[in-house]
């Protein structure tokens, strides 16, 4: 495993996200900074490649309200750009954002030894154009056209001529790269009322949705000042309101296909194709035992789809449950990560804890399912042997800059694994549920790589990259 | 004179922003023009009172398409012009560049959004800012703002006033006292006027908003009844019909800007005060909606999605 | 001259300048530098800077995307226009779709002023670079030049096109995908019919049956091109069944293309095909289950009653029409509302009055006034169609009721139609219904229909003459100028002045100066200072005699030059100034 930053003056990671290809992660933070790390070589080898002010705390005029610059969402558009492309968000403001590099340039003044060098496009207005009169020879030195493509800032500022003649510069490339995050397109504000949760790209490269609790827009990329509302569930009183949107995604292979969680616990999957009244499948699992908490545990806190698209991981606040797209009448499996907690469930009712929005992530072969959890620990499931390890970051306080390889015979990673026998995997150990519960310290934010066994996981400020 | 201030309107009339210099030149006339009306300023009928309008500038087209042009029709606005809605700028200086034009045709007076401490949360400032490049023009506008008269009279017998009523206060020549020629107050009698509400208790009470009072239909009608009203006309408060009689009809709120904050579906209002002393309350709704710089949530499919 | 030399040398020193701003301008004016540095120093020199400046901002290369375009003209002639294909070829890979995108189009605009010389050679070896690139934008950018290049270049070379077509439609980014699909109907015209059918078809289908929606909706349009060029048996057996197919797609974005290219899907397919296929498919467009889809086939009504005829339109596609009049979704409705108009224009009087009178009356009766105000804003289109008797039963009845629509929008648009209507009635028709409704408008408590009205009455006037305006509309002219609001008065004034140059001068004199001047002391400010206005405009239409110009009407206005309010003395004076 691997600490990769701590970058963000301990800002807490908001988000993070894999991008399509794995050699990028995004993070987010609490402040709205994005930070972008690239895999250099070797598995889990990401460097901090750039970070930026994406966006900022503003008050919100029309409702008069404060808007947090806290990163919501991001997502990597999927199809492959020279310069890679992320849409980001806060409670409001989706923006497009296009990493680019570009050589960095040096300046030589005239005079110094490198000037010397021949200037292949010695071009000027006045110079043997039959146009321009000889008397103005200076201005041959004044204008080499070979400085033109860069320019000191003095440069710009100086009206005067003369001054300009003794400044011309030319330009060396040097080798070093500087990478900038440009603005591409910031979409308007005001199409969301709510706090925006989610973010996904359309598989045709030219569409997104952004989804807040009670709707969900879809975007063209190009198109900043107009978006489609495709699904709008704000009651005509508001204190009908009975359900929110938790999450909503594209589905990564079938342009029509989408799917929004809601906090009823259903998986809504929506076929655009009928008509502009998309046809709805869903998806529920009904054997909840009736408690007063039923309704708070079933509530869906992220659904991912696999990356063939077949399949669904949903999180709650108890389990992860894994879908056939297919078949909505059961799903196929689930993970309890949570049991240990049911005790609890007062104290964490009380504390709000009992509302962190836990996110998961399947990995691209679909084997591999990994979901946060309290005390620094996240779990690992295996789906193929049925078998979940939890594991905890509670040794990595401070930065451990060596990877590190987390595999059952590694004893300074505090891990436990569990043979299940058949679904949902075992308790954990009575040594576990003795730790006392530190309902600050949960890993919310996971990303998987979509090729490799390498995942992201955000605890508080510290974003860790861990191979397995 | 008047061909530079025609010359004005007609770009603002187009939504098109003054320049700067422009903009400092209408505030300095305008002072001059506000600084002599009274704290209470007398106006004749017949005349169109109008309530908020924040910045909704096709909505305020939408009114004068309703109530008429000026000078045709007389105007009494009373105030918050800026803030919340896309257009404070440009409908600021409608508002101000008809006023330095037709000084007795329009009256207006300030509400408590003309101030400089509410302008910088609510989007004037920052519309400023972002038009022009630096906050000239709101301190243009905000010092102008401490001339507005705080009420107007219209024919000693309807009261106007953006807020309400203090406890301060016992008369319209206890109101004429007042020294207005600053930034809104955090307390005392000008505070109130701007600031006050009504409310269905008796009595004065203590405002949710932190400043100004809530007053009762008791103090309403001591108050009319003292200085010889029909009618107190106030602003302030978002009304879904645009207009609203309380307090036994002596207090009427009458708000102007449609589908407030383009959410809320409040149809808007104003009064038409005539000849006579008839009084005709007309309902608007907010202008069909161009395309422009502000969002679009389209229900039907845009075009880039075919 | 060294004023404007040093000019352009200031405009290529900032191409280079650290500021942006003056970097675009500088660019902006490129066709300037070009001129001149003359031809040879613009290919050999300016060029070769530029292919050097591709590292900037989007602005920027947008401009110099788009100026490269017009630079033709200064390289020296035509046969030097290929030196501007490599920096285009560069912004056609840009990341920035919108660079991109320009970069295209200039080179739409260079290829075809290229001369014969070497054509194929520069124009081939661009395609084959740009569909290379490691970048879906090259292959993308690459799909919108085969139009301008297919129909110069030699058969051997058509063919290696064709090839890369093909190529480029199985794709696997779904992007490079769509622009292939996008733009195959602009090449489509000049590739033989052989080919056509042995290639182009193939990709057509393809592309028709594509898993991205996106692609699969482009695919109609190339199904009208080729069916433009294909036989009506090819049609018959290619064409038309993936055409149905679209239309039964399960995406209704697709179903939508296919309702939204009818008209010249109706065109492309000639008789035969249209009665056999297509028009039982349009009934089936306008029962989608997608609003949007029915909304966009209405559309198509009165286009396609022009191909088909009316006769067939009535008997087939009517009844389906009836069923419209009650959909669920009130855009439709309001589509159908001004569909159905321009559908009677093209019927006219006989089958509409069968047909589409019930129609018309019930949509007029509809719940959303935007239904109502779209029938009501086309039905100038009908009155000369139906004619006096149909209007008058079955219009006006309709249109005195909606006289009181609480819209007022919906009430001007009836204000609006009422000249349309009254002329086509005649002035010795107009009757009491609708003088009352001309002046119910006049004293509509909206002040936008009182304007509108006063208007009316000036058109009105102007086509039924001095007696009948002295007979119908003057006596309301005169109750208005006296009313208590002063809002109507004013309303009195502004119709006075919009008739000064319609009436003849006599009139003026006898019965409207008076009203006028009856007016000048009134009590209300606005009102002096209209009247001011309105002799102003009496003034200087020349309808007043000298003597009473003189007199009375002076006297008045210098009296009002001393009123108490300001915008009367600005406004008399203003009268005053016109008469000398």
């Amino acid at each position: 495993m691997r600490l990769l930053s701590n970058h963000t003056d301990n800002c807490v990671i908001t988000a993070v996200e894999f991008n399509k290809s794995g050699d990028y992660v995004a993070s987010g933070n609490e402040k709205g900074s994005i930070t972008i790390l690239r895999r250099t070589k070797g598995y889990s080898d990401y460097n901090v490649l750039h970070t930026w002010a994406a966006h900022i705390a503003s008050f919100d005029v029309l409702r008069s309200i404060n808007i947090s610059g806290a990163v919501t969402a991001l997502e990597w558009l999927p199809f492959a750009f020279q310069s890679p492309l992320l849409l980001s968000s806060n409670e409001k403001t989706i923006k497009l954002w296009r990493i680019t590099e570009s050589n960095i340039k040096k300046v030589i003044y005239p005079g110094s030894p490198e000037a010397q060098i021949p200037n292949p496009f010695d071009l000027s207005p006045f110079g043997p154009s039959p146009l321009t009169p000889t008397s103005s020879p200076e201005l041959d030195s004044m204008y080499p056209m070979g400085a033109l493509d860069s320019s000191p800032p003095q440069r710009m500022k100086d009206k005067k001529k003369e001054k300009k003649i003794q400044s011309a510069p030319l330009v060396e490339v040097l080798a070093k790269k500087k990478v900038e995050a440009k603005l591409a397109c910031a979409y308007a504000d005001g199409a969301h009322p709510f706090t925006i949760h989610s973010l996904s790209a359309n598989s045709d490269g030219s569409h997104f949705l952004s989804a807040d609790d009670l709707t969900i827009n879809m975007w063209n990329l190009e198109v900043h000042n107009e978006t489609f509302s495709v699904l709008d569930l704000k009651p005509e009183n508001m204190e009908d309101l009975s359900e929110v949107i938790t999450t909503a995604s594209f589905h990564p292979i079938h342009s029509y296909l989408f799917l929004w969680a809601s906090s009823k616990g259903y998986i809504n999957l929506c076929d655009m194709r009928q008509s502009t009244k998309y046809t709805t499948t869903e998806f529920k699992n009904d054997k909840a035992p009736q408690s007063f908490f039923r309704e708070i545990l079933s509530s869906i806190s992220d659904v991912r789809f696999s990356k063939d698209g077949k399949y669904m991981l949903a999180r709650d606040y108890m389990s992860l449950k894994l879908w056939d797209i297919r078949d909505p009448s059961k799903c196929i499996s689930e993970v309890n990560v949570h049991d240990h907690l049911r005790p609890k469930l007062c104290d964490l009712y009380e504390s709000d804890a009992i509302f962190d929005k836990f996110q998961c992530a399947i990995s691209g072969d679909a084997k591999y399912f990994v979901t946060g959890s309290y005390n620094k620990q996240f779990v690992l499931h295996d789906c193929h042997a049925n078998f979940s390890t939890t594991m905890s970051l509670r040794d990595f306080r401070k930065p451990a800059l060596e990877p590190f390889e987390a595999s059952p015979t590694v004893p300074t990673l505090s891990y436990k694994k569990s043979k299940a026998k058949g679904s949902p995997a075992k308790k954990p150990p009575q040594a576990e549920q003795e730790l006392p519960m530190e309902t600050d310290s949960q890993i919310l934010n996971t990303s998987f790589h979509p090729a490799e066994n390498t995942l992201a996981l955000a605890l508080k400020s510290t974003l860790y990259i861990y191979t397995y | 004179m008047e061909e530079t201030y025609e010359r004005w309107l007609s770009m603002l009339y187009k939504c098109q922003t003054l320049p700067e210099e422009d903009v400092k030149k209408l505030c300095l006339k305008a002072r001059e023009i506000l600084q002599k009306e009274e704290t209470v300023q007398p106006v004749s009928s017949p005349c169109t009172l109008v309530g908020d309008i924040h910045g909704q500038w096709n909505d305020l087209m939408e009114l004068f398409a309703i109530g008429g042009n000026l000078p045709d029709t007389n105007y009494v606005f009373l105030g918050d012009y800026v803030d919340r809605g896309f257009f404070s700028i440009e409908t600021v200086s409608l508002i101000m560049c008809l006023k330095v034009r037709y000084p007795s045709r329009i009256h207006i007076l300030r509400g408590n959004h003309e101030s400089r401490q509410i302008t910088q949360v609510y989007g004037f400032y920052d519309q400023c800012l972002k038009h022009y490049g630096s906050p000239n023009v709101w301190k243009y506008f905000t010092d102008l703002f401490d001339y507005l008269p705080l009420t107007i009279l219209v024919d000693n017998k309807i009261f106007c006033v953006h807020g309400g009523l203090s406890p301060s206060l016992d008369s319209l020549d206890n109101v004429r006292a007042l020294d207005r020629y600053h930034e809104v107050p955090h307390e005392g009698p000008i505070c109130d006027l701007i600031w006050s509400d009504p409310d269905e208790r008796v009595g004065w009470g203590i405002s949710p908003r932190g400043a100004g009072y809530t007053f009762g239909e008791d103090i309403t009608a001591r108050w009319n009844l003292n200085n010889g009203l029909t009618l107190t006309v106030r602003a302030h408060q978002l009304v879904m019909e645009g207009y609203n009689y309380t307090h036994n009809n002596q207090l009427l709120t009458l708000f102007s800007a449609p589908n407030y904050c383009y959410r809320c579906g409040n149809q808007a209002a104003i009064m038409e005060v005539d000849d006579v002393f008839g009084m005709l309350i007309q309902q608007f709704e907010a202008a069909p909606r161009k395309k422009g710089s502000q969002i679009q949530v389209t229900r039907s499919t845009p075009e880039y999605f075919l | 001259m060294a004023q404007k030399l040093g000019t352009v040398g200031v405009i290529i020193a900032e191409l280079k300048s650290e500021d942006i701003q003056l970097r675009l301008n500088s660019i902006r004016n490129l066709t300037t530098i070009a001129k001149s540095l003359g031809p040879e120093r613009t290919r050999n020199e300016l060029l070769a800077f530029l292919k050097e400046s591709l590292e900037d901002e989007d602005e920027v290369l947008l401009a110099l995307s788009e100026e490269l375009g017009k630079l033709v003209p200064f390289l020296g002639g035509n046969e030097h226009a290929y030196v501007l294909l490599e920096p285009l070829e560069a912004l056609s890979k840009i990341e920035e779709t919108l660079v991109r995108d320009k970069a295209v189009e200039s080179l739409t605009k260079v290829i075809p002023s290229m001369t014969d010389d070497n054509f194929e050679e520069h124009c081939i070896g661009l395609v084959k670079r740009m569909i290379s690139g490691e970048w879906f934008t090259g292959k993308s950018s690459a799909c919108g030049l085969f139009h301008v290049i297919y129909p110069r270049v030699s058969p051997p070379a058509q063919t290696e096109l064709r090839g890369i077509i093909k190529t480029l439609s199985e794709e696997e980014t779904p992007m490079v995908r769509r622009s292939a699909c996008l733009h195959l109907k602009k090449v489509i015209p000049s590739i033989d019919k052989e080919s056509l059918k042995k290639e182009i078809i193939d990709i057509f289908k393809a592309f028709s049956k594509d898993e991205q929606e996106t692609v699969r909706l482009q695919s109609v349009e190339n199904g009208v091109a080729l069916a433009t060029q294909l036989s009506e048996e090819d049609n018959q057996q290619h064409i038309k069944p993936v055409i149905l197919a679209c239309a039964a797609d399960k995406s209704w974005r697709v179903r939508f293309m296919v309702a939204s290219t009818f008209i010249d899907l109706v065109g492309a397919f000639g008789t035969d095909i249209t009665q056999t296929d297509m028009i039982p498919l349009y009934i089936k467009l306008l029962k989608d289950s997608e609003a949007e889809v029915r909304l966009t086939a209405v559309s198509k009504l009165a286009g396609i009653t022009q191909i088909v005829g009316s006769e067939c339109v009535s008997k087939l596609v009517l009844p389906t029409i009836k069923g419209l009049l009650t959909d669920e979704s009130q855009n439709v409705r309001a589509s159908l509302a001004s569909d159905i108009m321009d559908l009677a224009v093209v019927f006219g009087k006989t089958l509409s009055t069968e047909y589409l009178m019930d129609f018309i009356l019930q949509l007029l009766k509809d719940e959303v006034s935007e239904v109502r105000h779209n029938i009501i804003s086309k039905l100038n289109l009908i009155t000369p169609i139906l004619g006096k008797e149909e209007i008058s039963v079955h219009i006006l009845p309709a249109i005195i009721e909606l006289a009181e629509d609480r819209q007022w929008r919906v009430r001007l648009a009836i204000v609006q139609f009422v000249p349309d209507l009254a002329l086509h009635l005649g002035a010795e028709n107009f009757n009491d219904k609708i003088g009352a409704l001309c002046m119910n408008f006049i004293g509509d408590c909206v002040y936008s229909i009182r304007e509108a009205a006063s208007v009316n009455l000036q058109y009105l006037t102007k086509n039924f003459g001095g007696d009948w305006f002295v007979k119908n509309i003057l006596p309301k002219i005169v109750e208005i100028s006296k009313s208590t609001n002063y809002l109507y008065r004013v309303t009195s004034l502004f119709t006075i002045s919009s008739l000064v140059n319609i009436l003849d001068a006599n009139i003026i004199a006898e019965h409207l100066l008076p009203i006028v001047l009856q007016l000048v002391n009134d009590k209300v400010p606005n009102i002096r200072l209209n009247v001011a206005k309105t002799l102003k405009e009496l003034i200087q239409g020349k309808v007043i005699e000298s003597g009473v110009l003189e007199t009375t009407v002076k006297t008045s206005l210098t009296v009002m030059t001393e009123d108490k309010d300001m915008d009367v003395r600005y406004f008399a004076n203003a009268a005053l100034q016109a008469i000398n």
